[in-house]
């Protein structure tokens, strides 16, 4: 099996997973208490505008009837329609999933570069200084959660210091350029507007920062332990005794195998951050994925709370396939089994 | 790599803080005015078609972007906003409107009595928002002619006028343009859809941008004032020129804009001890505003044992109402009979229920379980979304153990409550809930005990008492305001003799404000009117409330 069929055949499984998890949240989704119809229309609005909107949902029907009308209409790229923005989910995913993206794609760069930095220098020196440093500030990253670094970066950042914006995406008055990707750092370069670019990327930081800190610390210990492990081996030791550099020792050889398990830990992390940052985005009124699946949620929004959960186990799934040819690229003796399959 | 990082990161500070450095000033002749904000935070979603929209954020930004045909005025009573005047004939069955002439909507065209028509048939065909206020008495609305609009009513309702600030006018031709794929034949969505993010009205603003889950931005529409040359409707001086919205009543977040002055108005959602905090060490002053809604121990009339009238009279005898409104909602008041004393036809002379252990007793006495009580426990449900409403029921039960009564306190999500609360054997003996009215007169609260309510979230007591639902229908049906208020003042003594609810408060929203804001129509604390002014009537919460925005 070459990589091409490897690729495909977990697409293909993925598919399956996905099935099973649109059979799942289809299925939770309809038997929350509440009448959907109901609630979106209020409780004084008169039933036949509540049996009109359930008919519309096909509500009155079987969940398996219901759920064969929203498969049909999914593969027509149709997730119904979302009962709080009156729109369709899938205009609606496609306008709050850039936030979401560029907000967690923020918060990876950031995370991945200094979760290798931190996990190596503390691996390299371990039971130093700097090692025991890390390793408590880990462990006070691990422990907090995102939330509370977020209302502590509000409060420090916006609040006391005021170096930094704490709502939203841009600043008042600051209109949005042109939109192409819905990422306003790229739009803004496509524009040419760096003013807006900045002012983005301000709006970026104590969100993406709040998000950052546990996955980091996180990613940094496995990092660090991982080093710690094959600083020891065999061939490290064969590489020093051939008087190769220590630098290179460190970034040819010591480097590669130590990600491989922080890179199956990112994968998921990042994944996780695209269902899971609904807390920072409501703390930073950021008009992702998060806040409308919150926002789905509370109202009993049917099709959106479908269409979120979808939409990050797709994610999730794709995640997956990546994290395997990142590995695979790592280790050649994966490498070696995904080939000869 | 992580130096590059670093000096990318320095070279975008320099960049930022190089854009932001004031240029030297040139003499400019005639210099533009910097923008004047207004930004406030407010509970999300916000609906801004008039035909959808009917929660508290909603309606505070629907009357700013569109017109009614009347208004209610500061002074409590009905007066002119799109229509001139208007007739009551055929006994009151039908009501005609004289249109302004020359009243352009956003995009440029006049609006008409077609306009009003559409507009009303629109909001009848969708049935949504506040379509239940009209669907029950219009039959048929009519273009008389270019300015002349005509309602034919199926039966009498006497607080029409009251409620047609509710009805919002759309043109006619906007909306035609921007038709989405949609369950209404040839006329699609209706322009549902566009009108979420959009709007086609005539109001003092008009939207520049809905960012959807993060904030609405209005614009001043310039041309209103100059058409409308009429007292109350022009522009203040130093009035907005953008309004933003924004979605979110997240405190620290709240609190942080009010301090960096980056917000003008907090949303009513913030815990006391925020908006404390804010007046003590920002220079934000609190301000609370008369409300029209109710806390309410709602119950149960149809199940043992509060199916007893001297058993409920024993409760609202036994509770705490004083511990409430200064223990655990402060700056609350407490209700003095059976609806807010601010509403319109209110009955002042029904002497309220108080904290009275010896009455309480008396009517336990009298009840036909009094013997049983060893035997009975009721069931207290309060909504999980609102903490405080647990220390009320926590109250509660602690008021009943000393009549010897058992309380069982349940922690319920609202979705789940409101389908407790549509089935008559699961409803709980006692429920805590917030009520709000649907139009400023007693008729719009007292119209949630009528049996139609019954199966819904509003009304728990389960009453369904013909004789009750006769007198509401009566009184909404009488034309003459006097008449109709003597009529309320028997619906509030009947309810009061029923006991079926114990009326906890009623609403004062606090909100926090910045210093340089000019809020003139109240200091906290003073007693005002305050139906006018209440958020789920329809007013317009940042046009007609301030003289405008001073420089910070």
């Amino acid at each position: 099996m070459n990589i091409k069929k490897y690729v495909a055949y977990r697409l293909l499984s993925s598919l399956f997973i996905l099935f099973g998890l649109s059979l799942l949240i289809f299925t939770l989704s309809r038997l929350v208490p509440g009448d959907p119809a109901r609630l979106a229309l209020g409780a004084m609005a008169p039933q036949w505008a509540v049996d009109r909107l359930r008919e519309q949902l096909h509500l009155n029907e079987p969940i398996y009837v219901q759920y064969f009308y929203w498969v049909t209409n999914v593969v027509k790229g149709d997730l119904g329609q979302s009962l709080v923005t009156r729109r369709g989910v899938f205009n609606d995913i496609l306008e709050f999933f850039p936030a979401t993206f560029e907000l967690v794609m923020f918060s990876v760069l950031i995370s991945s570069s200094l979760a290798i930095f931190l996990g190596v220098t503390a691996g390299k020196y371990a039971n130093s200084l700097w090692d025991n440093l890390v390793r408590v500030t880990s462990y006070v990253g691990i422990a907090i959660p995102s939330f509370v670094w977020a209302i502590l970066s509000v409060f420090i950042f916006g609040y006391l210091l005021r170096w930094f914006p704490t709502l939203g995406r841009l600043s008042s008055g600051v209109i949005a350029p042109t939109k192409v990707t819905g990422l306003l750092m790229v739009d803004s370069l496509i524009a040419g507007r760096l003013d807006i670019f900045v002012d983005a990327f301000y709006h970026m930081i104590l969100p993406g920062s709040s998000l950052v800190l546990g996955r980091l610390s996180q990613e940094a210990r496995i990092t660090r332990a991982s080093v710690v492990e094959n600083l020891n081996k065999d061939y490290i030791m064969a590489a020093r005794s051939f008087g190769i550099p220590e630098r290179t020792i460190t970034l040819k050889n010591l480097l590669k195998p130590s990600l491989i398990p922080t890179v199956a830990v990112m994968g998921m992390d990042i994944a996780g951050s695209m269902g899971g940052s609904f807390i920072i985005e409501t703390i930073f009124n950021w008009p992702g994925l998060g806040r409308y699946g919150i926002s789905a949620m509370l109202s009993n929004d049917i099709n959106a709370i479908v269409g979120v959960v979808m939409l990050i186990g797709i994610f999730f799934a794709f995640m997956n396939i990546i994290v395997d040819l990142i590995t695979a690229y790592l280790d050649p003796r994966i490498m070696m089994k995904m080939k000869s399959g | 790599m992580y130096v590059g990082i670093v000096i990318a990161i320095v070279i975008i500070a320099a960049g930022y803080w190089w854009m932001t450095q004031p240029t030297e000033p040139e003499p400019d002749p005639d210099p533009e005015p910097e923008p004047i904000f207004y930004r406030s935070t407010w509970a999300w979603p916000t609906r801004i078609d008039p035909a959808v929209g009917s929660d508290g954020s909603s309606l505070a930004a629907i009357p700013n972007l569109y017109n009614s045909l009347v208004r209610i005025t500061p002074e409590g009573v009905v007066g002119p906003e799109l229509a001139e005047g208007w007739d009551v004939t055929n006994g009151g069955l039908t009501y005609t409107f004289e249109l302004r002439e020359g009243v352009m909507s956003h995009s440029g065209n006049e609006i008409t009595a077609e306009d009003v028509v559409f507009s009303m048939d629109r909001l009848l065909t969708m049935g949504e928002g506040l379509a239940y206020l009209f669907l029950p008495y219009i039959d048929e609305t009519t273009a008389v002619d270019t300015y002349t609009v005509q309602f034919d009513l199926l039966k009498n309702f006497g607080p029409i006028l009251t409620v047609m600030p509710n009805f919002f006018v759309l043109d006619e031709e906007t909306v035609m343009e921007n038709l989405g794929e949609g369950e209404y034949g040839d006329l699609g969505d209706y322009g549902k859809e566009w009108l979420m993010t959009n709007d086609a009205g005539t109001g003092p603003y008009t939207v520049k941008e809905f960012l959807l889950e993060e904030k609405l931005i209005m614009e001043k529409f310039e041309y209103w004032g100059e058409t409308l040359d009429i007292e109350g409707f022009k522009f203040v001086e130093n009035a907005p020129d953008i309004m933003e919205m924004i979605g979110t009543t997240e405190p620290i977040t709240v609190r942080t804009m009010m301090a960096r002055q980056e917000l003008e108005r907090t949303d009513s959602w913030q815990p006391i001890e925020n908006l404390e905090e804010m007046v003590e060490t920002e220079g934000v002053e609190m301000i609370g505003e008369v409300g029209t809604s109710l806390l309410n121990l709602m119950m149960h009339t149809r199940k043992a044992p509060t199916d007893d009238v001297h058993f409920r009279k024993a409760i609202a005898y036994a509770f705490d109402y004083e511990t409430v409104v200064t223990e655990i909602f402060p700056h609350t008041t407490m209700v003095k009979g059976v609806v807010n004393e601010v509403l319109p036809g209110y009955d002042p002379s029904l002497e309220p229920y108080r904290m009275n252990l010896d009455k309480a007793m008396e009517e336990l006495q009298q009840s036909e379980y009094y013997d049983q009580l060893e035997d009975i426990e009721i069931e207290i449900h309060w909504c999980a979304e609102v903490p405080a409403e647990e220390r009320v029921s926590l109250l509660f039960m602690a008021n009943m153990a000393e009549l010897g009564i058992s309380v069982k306190i349940v922690k319920e999500p609202w979705l789940s409550m409101i389908e407790t609360m549509a089935d008559q054997e699961l409803s709980p003996n006692v429920v805590v809930v917030y009520n709000s009215v649907h139009f400023p007169e007693v008729g719009g609260d007292v119209m949630r005990y009528h049996s139609e309510s019954a199966p819904t979230w509003e009304q728990n007591e389960w009453l369904l008492d013909e004789t009750l639902d006769a007198m509401i229908e009566e009184a909404l049906e009488t034309v003459d305001q006097m008449d109709r208020f003597e009529k309320y003042s028997e619906i509030q003594q009947y309810i009061y003799d029923l006991c079926p609810t114990v009326y906890v408060l009623q609403t004062t929203t606090l909100r926090g404000i910045q210093d340089y804001v000019d809020y003139p129509y109240v200091e906290y604390g003073e007693q005002v009117s305050g139906f006018v002014y209440s958020v789920p009537l329809g007013f317009r919460t940042f046009y007609g409330l301030y003289t405008g925005i001073n420089a910070p």
